[in-house]
């Protein structure tokens, strides 16, 4: 590493290793647990993957298709967080970087500092998803028996792709969005993208209500409409997540020519648009960020805002009071913040209608069935609670920012501080985790014991992500890092969600054994399960207090003796 | 307020020994300091040499290696919550939430502090026309140039009537009407029996303001004293800082 590097990447990779020998052993091995642990979760994800799917081809019949739409769904999805990811994380990457303002001063060329922001967006954005997306492939390729190599090209030259075209879609975008804003103003261009999600919402809708109206669970035809409905491959044939879908399923029936011609049509569109990205931003890129800068950094002057003094007025003598107001005011002022979490909102009510418009059309009253459900459902409400978690509790602690030293020089204790963002994070999740497990449970028809077991699982799940997020939070902060979006994207950040993960599956195999047991007493096959309900009960409060407090204790610590 | 074993002379900081070690890099070492009531102590010294490890020590930011940090008598260490409550602390880089207005971070801070709302709105009133900032009290920070941004955090230093003020480059990015209005307060309030701890890289400021000043030098107190005493005979300040920190022959 003694030679000055030639490139763009050496230099990043010189500036890696520099702060890699700056950190203390402690550290070192700190982020080597955590490379571990990321990697024995995809070993854990693609085994999980791998029993999905032999499980799911063990249905005769509607096994296959079954299993190619869970792929094309989950593909969908991951394609479609991409490139709402890649524009959140762009605006911090590509446009309030200081690093570009560095650059723009130094003789280099526009599309070169593009390209430089560019990767960093994308590798930001990206990487977590991707410690997703290569398991299931991966899984896919040992259940259906498909060579390495394979595997190999599906990873490098269909997922890999796929990725870059959303990063691609998502600073193209970003373009094109502030010249809207500064023509028109930021509020045009924010309902510019809702309209777009609108519409890319009604989209789908509409393309799944042709598939999935079924008008009863019993009928044989109907099950074979709606197994037809689920081998449909020409589902959405302009999306690119849908070409690797289908690469795949050739792949597995050994129509090698049709996956290659798909995975080269994926490969070249992406790099025709990389191409084409690279025009746009060579003639717009400087035009674009200086015009974000324009929009985002007026000066001062003329008549102050009305309202501003709203924060002495509802001012309370309490330091965590005023924490958890700073916190707010400072989550409602920032656009991104509660555009994401609009955006989470809006994929959230997605699901609640689609589980009103599913039980509305399914007989959901046989006991297996309801529970099933019931614990698809529960596993999805911790899903989203450990993705939201992630995304918006963990990085409370690293917002502080460099504001910390306020907060650090004031007579606040650390543990107050801590109080108060479980206190703010946790209000929040309970209201929303509280909310869907309701609503599903008045969907699923619900009643009792059930509906108890949902809501205090729901409740100890909430509190124990919460305490988790921020914890580990507080392990592994980042005070000089301003976007959300990539302090969530940093190792602390996938190592939460990939513990948080394990929690939520952990928690739904310690809530389904005694549930199983009780359906099988209420069936008359067996006594009521009271040592089962009681090794649960006790399993599940362990489980809760160490993933909590553990985490919770290891980042109080870690905050007390930091020094800033 | 602790006072020399005499009895004699009170003390509002006292560095005793105090070491700070970053990975294997002393910062600082065995560092003693004491400013009295009064006073105003200028820390002098080249860019690394530990000035901002000292006042961050004192403003319990950072933990020493060895040694301890007594504010009025209070360990920032052992006791914060009380020795917190006696000092005001100004950074070298003025960060505030860029969300709030100047007007909100003042209260903000006066919240941390438990300050009461009558008390406040008077205080932030007064605070923000002394400091000729009334005019942008109320946008955003993230509007704020970085001397704006530094009178709003000078202001907050102020607002609890602390006895110590620790103060690390408060020029930095003030226009020269700026400059001479904190010198004004600083003094003011050095006039007034409070104590301040600044740290400051211009020769010429440290000259003006300070009582007495001490220079670090690789994380040491090479020299400390009133001017007369550090300025060698028929030299300037600069001169004898140049000679203490960079040897004879950088003169």
């Amino acid at each position: 590493m003694s030679a000055f590097p030639k490139t763009e990447l050496g230099w990043r990779l010189r500036a890696l290793w520099g702060g890699y020998k700056l950190d203390s052993w402690g550290v070192r091995i700190g982020k080597l647990i955590a490379l571990v642990i990321i990697l024995s979760f995809s070993v854990g994800a693609t085994y999980f993957f791998q029993r999905v799917f032999r499980s799911l081809l063990d249905l005769e019949g509607i096994g296959e298709p079954l299993l190619w739409r869970v792929i094309g769904m989950t593909m969908t999805t991951v394609f479609t967080m991409l490139i709402v990811s890649n524009l959140i994380t762009g605006i911090a990457t590509l446009f309030k970087s200081n690093e570009i303002i560095y650059l723009m001063t130094k003789p280099v060329p526009i599309k070169k500092i593009f390209f430089n922001q560019f990767s960093d967006n994308l590798v930001y954005s990206s990487w977590s998803l991707a410690v997703l997306g290569v398991p299931l492939i991966i899984a896919w390729g040992t259940t259906f028996n498909i060579g390495v190599l394979t595997i190999i090209g599906i990873v490098l030259f269909g997922l890999w792709p796929m990725i870059v075209l959303s990063a691609v879609i998502g600073a193209g975008g970003l373009i094109g969005l502030i010249f809207i804003a500064r023509k028109n103003s930021p509020k045009v261009a924010m309902a510019v993208v809702f309209l777009i999600i609108a519409a890319a919402i009604t989209f789908a809708g509409m393309n799944r209500s042709r598939q999935f109206v079924i008008e009863g669970a019993a009928r044989s035809s109907t099950i074979e409409r709606y197994v037809s409905g689920l081998s449909r491959e020409n589902s959405a044939p302009l999306v690119p997540s849908t070409w690797l879908t289908l690469a795949m399923r050739a792949a597995s029936r050994g129509d090698h020519n049709r996956a290659l011609f798909l995975i080269g049509l994926l490969s070249l569109t992406s790099l025709v648009w990389l191409r084409w990205l690279a025009v746009i931003a060579g003639k717009f890129y400087y035009d674009s960020w200086v015009a974000f800068n324009e929009i985002t950094g007026q000066k001062a002057r003329g008549e102050p805002s009305t309202g501003a003094n709203r924060f002495q007025k509802g001012f309370f003598p309490n330091p965590a009071w005023v924490m958890l107001r700073k916190d707010l005011l400072q989550f409602a002022r920032s656009p991104s913040q509660w555009a994401q979490f609009l955006i989470l909102i809006a994929f959230l009510i997605i699901y609640l209608l689609n589980l009103i418009y599913v039980s509305s059309r399914f007989n959901f009253d046989a006991p297996y069935w309801k529970t099933l459900v019931l614990f698809l459902n529960f596993s999805f409400t911790g899903f989203i609670l450990a993705t939201l978690s992630v995304r918006f509790v963990f990085p409370l602690v690293s917002l502080e920012g460099r504001g910390y030293w306020a907060v650090k020089s004031a007579p606040v204790t650390t543990r107050l501080l801590f109080l108060e963002k479980f206190a703010l994070a946790f209000i929040v999740f309970m209201g929303l985790c509280e909310l869907i497990v309701s609503i599903s449970s008045h969907v699923l028809h619900v009643r009792g014991s059930m509906m108890l077991l949902m809501t205090t699982g729901t409740f100890l799940m909430g509190a124990t992500l919460t305490g988790l997020a921020i914890g580990m939070g507080a392990v592994f902060p980042d005070f000089k890092e301003e976007s959300p979006m990539r302090i969530a994207s940093t190792p602390g950040g996938v190592l939460t969600v990939v513990i948080s993960l394990v929690y939520v599956g952990a928690m739904v195999a310690m809530m389904a054994w005694p549930a199983r047991g009780y359906f099988l007493y209420l069936l008359g096959r067996s006594p009521f399960p009271t040592d089962r309900v009681m090794w649960s009960l006790a399993a599940i409060l362990l489980l809760n207090a160490l993933a909590m407090l553990l985490p919770l204790r290891a980042g109080f610590r870690a905050m007390a003796s930091r020094d800033i | 307020m602790l006072r020399f074993r005499t009895g004699v002379k009170p003390i509002s900081i006292f560095f005793d020994n105090a070491s700070k070690n970053y990975n294997g890099v002393n910062a600082l070492t065995n560092f003693v300091l004491t400013i009295p009531p009064g006073e105003l102590f200028g820390c002098l010294g080249p860019n690394g040499a530990g000035k901002t490890t000292a006042m961050k020590l004192a403003a319990g930011l950072v933990k020493p290696t060895a040694g301890r940090v007594l504010i009025d008598g209070h360990d920032i260490q052992q006791d914060p919550l009380t020795a917190k409550r006696l000092f005001g602390f100004i950074p070298d880089n003025p960060y505030i939430y860029e969300a709030l207005t100047g007007r909100e971070f003042l209260h903000y801070c006066a919240g941390l502090y438990k300050m009461e709302l009558k008390e406040t709105v008077e205080k932030v009133a007064s605070l923000l026309t002394r400091f000729q900032i009334t005019d942008w009290a109320d946008r955003r920070a993230g509007q704020y140039s970085h001397g704006m941004k530094q009178r709003i955090v000078m202001a907050s230093a102020f607002l609890h009537d602390p006895k110590v003020i620790l103060v690390d480059e408060p020029m930095i990015g003030l226009d020269p009407a700026a400059m001479r209005m904190v010198k004004k307060v600083l003094r003011d309030f050095v006039d007034d029996g409070g104590s301040v701890f600044l740290s400051t890289h211009t020769l010429t400021d440290a000259e003006e303001l300070c009582d007495r000043v001490g220079i670090i030098h690789r994380g040491s107190l090479v020299a400390c004293g009133r001017l007369d005493e550090v300025r060698r005979e028929g030299e300037n300040l600069e001169q004898s800082y140049m000679a203490i920190t960079q040897g004879e022959n950088a003169l």
